[in-house]
């Protein structure tokens, strides 16, 4: 518990920082961190379903489709203040979970993860298809900051808090979930389902409440980035290569830490600006830099698959324990 | 209008098919799910385009990029899937997942994001010459993809290798204890798929183009068929794809812009009313 809180206070304050230094020290634009901090938010609410509860999904991404457009739309259509339209949001998130979870997860093993890959793409085609709702394929814009009184947050300085600030709560709140009670009891469905099931842990509900849980907090973040992404969004950042993107983090950060994945997230955000720069000293353009970097992921995320299924950071706990 | 519908949904459902036969043969031999085999055809059509630019005689060029994308997915089994013995089904699609993902960018490195365009096979004939009401090169689309499908069936029923590998996916312990290497015929399976995808590649590219993007929805839409029909079930494939093929053209003729729902949502109801798919048996 100790060690922990610890581990907690570096992460914060890593994160207090961090953008003071990329703004002062290297003169780099904060977005790549904004960005992480949303990625934080989805891989550690997808750890809590793939690496707790041993529910693989891979249509994560798609509740923070949701949670954006539910709260775009909110803002676009009808004008309500960021107030109602973050809790209408990540309510639409809870919606959905619960929605779309209570069929997919009587579903088991590779028959979830096609589920659950199909309703992300599902839910891509649709933001893509119902132009009338969602803009199309152009996509909403004219988002409103988020206001409060006369004070516009529009700054990339206070995006940034904003975002991270829920991003931290998320990562304590989720570690503190998953060595609570109901953590302990997901795990036990985790290793072995019937033997769960045979003392007394009620299976299939905790699977559904989980993920209806994480699917909130994805949808919450779906909130936060309609308001915080410059006015901005479109489907094509609710693709298919978010949710694989998303699966990477936590695959990367070891399946069964909530650090670990908020570890993933950061490294998987950061490191396409790493390769940007050095594309830029090749003289290559921005998409094949995107390709190059899809390429380097992917090449990882096997690797990770054949060499360590259970990712770095479990290694060293199992050890350590 | 109704027959218009029809025949568009016909070319769709042969193509779905094929690639729904692709995904059905890799489940039957590995019970893997290669969710890379929209790539295959994508890798088909763009290496045809390049074969066509040698000036190498058309007719030629179906079967040599079925050869090159076949030995493609020979590597990619040997370097990817095999070495990952101790993968669960869930981890083997997400390689499989990265594996699409590194074909794609690749081929938009080497590609670039052109479109191109291979001429019909039947150019030297006067522009709008038909059978029948039919485009000639429709009827080769159709007909090559009937034939493949045929030719495949007869290589699974009647040749040695081609029991061996039916007997590797009826049960893997038993058809290593007769002698035959489960680890082989996974190889053969992906060759063959990948080939398969390779031709549909070439075949459909001079009607549809080729585009590195092009193997996502393909693919999804083949998987969708091999799903609905049941997971390595050939007969259910060729099923599935048909009913996604009228279904989506069916859709189109309504309301186009959701076309690329249909394939899913049809998906996702058979996966939750009947998991085996229509043709499978009880779960």
């Amino acid at each position: 518990m100790r060690r922990d809180l610890k581990k907690g206070v570096i992460f914060a304050l890593i994160v207090v920082t961090a953008p003071f230094i990329f703004r002062y020290v290297i003169f780099y634009p904060l977005e790549p961190l904004l960005r992480a901090g949303f990625f934080v938010m989805l891989a550690v609410s997808l750890s809590l379903v793939v690496g707790l509860a041993g529910q693989i999904s891979l249509g994560h991404g798609a509740f923070f489709g949701i949670g954006a457009y539910t709260a775009g739309i909110m803002a676009t259509k009808l004008n309500l203040p960021f107030f109602l339209t973050i809790p209408i949001g990540t309510l639409s998130g809870i919606i959905a979970g619960f929605l779309i979870g209570y069929p997919v997860l009587k579903l088991k093993s590779y028959y979830l993860a096609l589920a659950t890959l199909i309703i992300g793409i599902a839910t891509y085609e649709f933001f893509k298809a119902a132009d009338s709702l969602t803009g199309g394929e152009m996509g909403l814009y004219n988002l409103p900051n988020i206001q409060i009184g006369k004070i516009e947050f529009y700054s990339p300085f206070s995006h940034y808090f904003i975002v991270w600030s829920f991003a931290l709560l998320t990562v304590f709140f989720c570690d503190f979930f998953s060595t609570s009670p109901v953590g302990k009891r997901l795990k036990a469905l985790h290793s072995d389902e019937e033997a769960a099931e045979c003392v007394g842990i009620d299976v299939f509900g905790l699977k559904l409440k989980v993920f209806v849980f994480a699917s909130a907090i994805a949808a919450f973040a779906g909130t936060l980035f309609a308001h915080c992404s410059y006015g901005t969004i479109y489907p094509g950042e609710f693709d298919v290569g978010l949710s694989i993107k998303i699966i990477t983090m936590v695959v990367l950060g070891g399946m069964y830490s909530v650090y670990g994945a908020a570890m993933g997230a950061v490294i998987v955000s950061l490191v396409p600006e790493v390769i940007r720069r050095i594309g830029d000293f090749f003289y290559m353009d921005l998409t094949q830099v995107t390709h190059i970097n899809d390429i380097i992921f992917g090449i990882i995320l096997i690797l990770f698959m054949i060499f360590s299924p259970e990712g770095i950071l479990a290694k060293k706990e199992e050890k350590s324990a | 209008m109704v027959l218009d519908i029809l025949i568009h949904g016909l070319e769709w459902a042969s193509i779905y098919a094929t690639i729904a036969i692709g995904f059905s043969l890799i489940f039957s031999a590995s019970r893997i799910i290669n969710l890379a085999q929209g790539e295959f055809v994508m890798l088909g059509g763009l290496i045809g385009f390049s074969l066509y630019s040698t000036h190498l005689p058309l007719f030629l060029i179906p079967f040599l990029s079925a050869a090159i994308v076949a030995s493609v997915g020979i590597v990619l089994e040997r370097v990817a899937i095999s070495p990952a013995k101790r993968a669960s089904p869930t981890s083997l699609i997400i390689i499989t997942i990265a594996l699409s993902v590194i074909l794609r960018s690749t081929a938009a490195l080497v590609w670039g994001p052109h479109t191109f365009r291979i001429p019909s096979f039947f150019a030297h004939l006067p522009a709008g010459t038909q059978i029948l009401f039919f485009d000639l090169d429709y009827i080769l689309i159709v007909g090559s993809c009937f034939v493949s499908i045929i030719i495949l069936g007869l290589f699974l029923k009647k040749t040695r290798l081609g029991r061996a590998l039916r007997a590797c996916s009826m049960d893997p312990t038993g058809a290593r204890i007769v002698g035959i290497s489960p680890e082989k015929m996974r190889m053969l399976s992906f060759s063959i798929s990948a080939g398969l995808g390779g031709m549909v590649g070439v075949l459909i590219a001079p009607v549809f183009y080729a585009n590195s993007d092009l193997g996502l929805n393909l693919g999804i839409k083949g998987f969708c068929a091999a799903v609905l029909g049941g997971m390595g079930n050939i007969p259910g494939a060729i099923v599935g794809g048909f009913i996604i093929g009228i279904s989506e053209a069916m859709g189109a003729s309504f309301a186009s812009s959701y076309k690329d729902i249909i394939a899913p949502v049809l998906m996702l109801f058979v996966l939750y009313l009947k998991p085996r798919g229509i043709l499978g048996g009880r779960s």
